[in-house]
């Protein structure tokens, strides 16, 4: 799936002492899976608050502008915990995912995902209190929200290949 | 009575039934369990300490609710892929005690307090044994493959 100019680094973190303690080991992965998991519900469940506000779903009395400010440590939290964790399951199986088109296709979507949540999230927090839902938070929260599952659900595919 | 032959259910017969399902697990799951966990979040104080948890429970409610149905629909028929082999493995039977007092103490003791204006010790009990059940769940979850 990668170009082959990039494989020498893929094995060069395929052998790395982190990647082959954790393969070597019968409980690392797991644990690192669990965690990986957990900071995903922590992350999906602050975008949720988020978008909801953003779609006009829910959460209609708290200003847009404050909702995003008080989530973004959570989602930034999150996605940073997500970030650590996931490399250290990359590591482990850096070959598999030099080979994987899930693997592929979930660090594309996770590129757009954050762009299009970074420029959501900077707009979001410009929004006065008691102006209505501006004409883009519906869309870019659907695609925002489209993009964000599109990586949960690579990401569960690179465990099917 | 004739026995239950995994081989003859439509979900181990074709390459992407018990994927998609798996997904389709996963990702109800992280809804149903990161929705709580903002509300728990705010229970213990660390998150959005400036909106009412009775608010956000509200707004989130549905979320969890469709993710906790969906997940379950789903994982029901993850698990008569092979019946036997879940039921019989300990990290499954301890996910399903953990999920069933999960399920149970989120739809009573959890809503009720956070649905009040609770005492900040009352609010960390609350958010406290929610998360840890919760994770629990996900524990036995995936640890039941490395058994």
């Amino acid at each position: 799936m990668f170009p082959a100019f990039a494989r020498p680094w893929f094995e060069w973190c395929d052998s790395t002492s982190i990647a082959v303690a954790i393969r070597d080991s019968t409980w690392m992965f797991a644990v690192v899976e669990i965690l990986h998991l957990l900071g995903l519900a922590v992350l999906l469940g602050s975008l949720i608050v988020l978008h909801l506000r953003l779609l006009g779903f829910g959460m209609r009395r708290q200003p847009v502008a404050r909702l995003a400010a008080e989530l973004a440590p959570w989602i930034f939290g999150g996605l940073w915990f997500m970030a650590a964790t996931g490399l250290l399951l990359f590591l482990a199986e850096a070959m598999k995912c030099y080979a994987s088109p899930p693997f592929a296709v979930k660090m594309l979507l996770l590129l757009l995902a954050v762009g299009v949540h970074l420029a959501v999230l900077r707009r979001a927090r410009r929004i006065s209190d008691d102006s209505p839902l501006p004409a883009w938070s519906r869309p870019a929260a659907c695609l925002s929200l489209v993009l964000w599952f599109g990586v949960g659900v690579a990401g569960r595919a690179i465990g099917f290949q | 009575m004739q026995a239950y032959d995994p081989s003859t259910n439509p979900l181990n017969n074709n390459e992407w039934s018990f994927p998609l399902l798996e997904i389709v697990h996963i990702v109800s799951f992280a809804m149903a369990v990161g929705t709580i966990a903002i509300v728990d979040l705010r229970l213990l104080g660390l998150a959005m300490r400036r909106i009412p948890s009775a608010q956000l429970l509200r707004g989130t409610e549905l979320w969890t609710l469709s993710g906790i149905l969906l997940a379950m629909f789903s994982g029901a028929l993850l698990v008569t892929t092979d019946p036997l082999n879940y039921l019989h493995n300990p990290a499954f039977q301890f996910k399903l005690a953990c999920l069933s007092a999960a399920i149970v103490y989120n739809y009573t003791i959890h809503r009720r307090i956070a649905q009040s204006k609770p005492s900040p010790i009352a609010a960390i009990a609350a958010g406290a044994v929610s998360l840890a059940l919760w994770v629990s769940v996900v524990f036995g979850g995936i640890f039941y493959a490395f058994i």
